[in-house]
């Protein structure tokens, strides 16, 4: 006897035409092996349906979103700057290192501030800790904050800029915190810009693979002043 | 979305994955069957999306390119870890006769556990697996898990019917006494 495997999942499924479903209904009627079947493919349907979504571990994405970030550095490895790119964008990343580089490396420490004493952000005391915010009349791009990532920590080419300290810079740190939770390591750079036509804080943050081990990965974070959504991070290698 | 990531944009592909992490996820676990191979399965999925995405030519619903890259993540985390004996699949088109038993009642929600549904789909043949779990859990149309699977419509559903009956098999609810089901039971 041939037996119609391929219409008995719809004809379960309660989805057979109904011409279909009378050549079926038909074959059952003399075909008890067919009926068995029936009946255990409903019951496992039935049990298959009470299976609920487990949740994600915790992490899973983000290591996904690490390797992605690594290999999209790795094709960035050469600053659009030096590819090309356009004059007027480049100058606005040469200004804005020229603002960040000399508080990059500056050997004197920077006046403490009260909330940074008060120790609120994990790294605010590590040493080259961003303690200030600097502000700028930039609008950030994923291209340009890909840049800031691999160019925050180059020793420096340009110096002599003022750079206006604007605001707390643990409100700017936790404002990030919180669009980024995964967000760890020592912040070099806050700076207060746009991103994307969007008021944003972006903090480059360097991060080792483990407590106490030397930084691996620069990262630049970008999230809205409005609410602290995040807007866009990017990672580049050290 | 889909075309920022594919211009190499690791925030947008951030957001990508926020979305559909959940759905790859237990796809790969009702597939792989082990929780940390899961997550490990889900990884190299989302990882080879990333890799893979100036591939995607959006001829299908990047959500069906995504299971798809899905599904052949958790077949080779399979062939690795060679956990389960490799099972004898038949033909699709053999029609060999099953060994004949008693019906099962038609209340299994009532006498298995998730717990024990989620063993019982390790038992089934991974061939049939895949397309049960599409079709029953993941609750996609046919010609849409045909897409995934690339094979015919047909294919897939006598794999699903395969499958369930496997399912039902190693749940042991071919030995539960009951009464089988008669053929117009069928519900719309």
């Amino acid at each position: 006897m041939n037996h119609p495997y391929e219409l008995l999942a719809e004809y379960v499924d309660g989805a057979l035409p109904v011409g279909e479903r009378a050549v079926v209904s038909a074959h059952l009627d003399g075909c008890a092996e067919c009926r068995a079947e029936v009946a255990l493919a409903r019951s496992a349907r039935r049990a298959l349906a009470s299976l609920a979504d487990e949740p994600v571990p915790a992490g899973l994405g983000a290591a996904a979103v690490a390797a992605a970030s690594r290999e999209a550095g790795a094709t960035a490895a050469t600053p659009w700057w030096y590819r090309g790119a356009g004059f007027a964008a480049a100058a606005a990343v040469v200004g804005l290192l020229a603002i960040a580089l000399p508080r990059l490396v500056s050997d004197e420490p920077a006046p403490p501030s009260s909330a940074l004493e008060a120790g609120a952000a994990p790294d605010a005391a590590a040493p080259g800790a961003a303690r200030q915010v600097e502000l700028l009349d930039t609008d950030f791009t994923p291209e340009t904050l890909a840049d800031l990532a691999i160019a925050a920590g180059s020793p420096p080419t340009v110096i002599s800029a003022e750079a206006a300290t604007l605001e707390d810079a643990t409100a700017v740190r936790q404002c990030l915190l919180s669009a980024f939770p995964e967000l760890e390591g020592t912040a070099v750079l806050l700076i207060r810009a746009r991103f994307q036509g969007a008021d944003a804080y972006i903090g480059v943050f360097e991060a080792g693979p483990g407590a106490g081990e030397p930084p691996d990965t620069r990262t630049a974070f970008a999230a809205s002043v409005d609410g602290c959504r995040p807007l866009s991070f990017e990672s580049y290698p050290i | 979305m889909v075309r920022r990531c594919r211009a190499g944009d690791a925030g947008a592909f951030r957001i990508l994955v926020e979305r559909h992490e959940s759905r790859v996820y237990n796809l790969c676990l009702r597939i792989v069957g082990d929780p940390d191979e899961a997550r490990d399965a889900s990884q190299e999925a989302l990882i080879a999306c990333w890799r893979k995405l100036d591939q995607f030519r959006g001829d299908s619903a990047f959500t069906t390119w995504l299971h798809r890259i899905t599904v052949n993540t958790c077949y080779d985390q399979l062939r690795k870890l060679r956990r389960q004996p490799l099972l004898h699949l038949a033909a699709e088109d053999d029609d060999r006769q099953p060994e004949p038993g008693p019906a099962a009642p038609d209340h299994a929600d009532s006498i298995a556990t998730s717990f024990e549904v989620a063993e019982a789909l390790r038992s089934v043949p991974e061939e049939f697996r895949a397309a049960l779990v599409l079709a029953d859990v993941e609750d996609l149309p046919y010609d849409e898990i045909a897409a995934i699977l690339d094979v015919a419509v047909g294919t897939v559903k006598s794999r699903v019917h395969r499958g369930r009956v496997a399912l039902a098999r190693a749940l042991g609810l071919e030995r539960e006494p009951g009464g089988v089901s008669q053929p117009s039971e069928e519900k719309a």
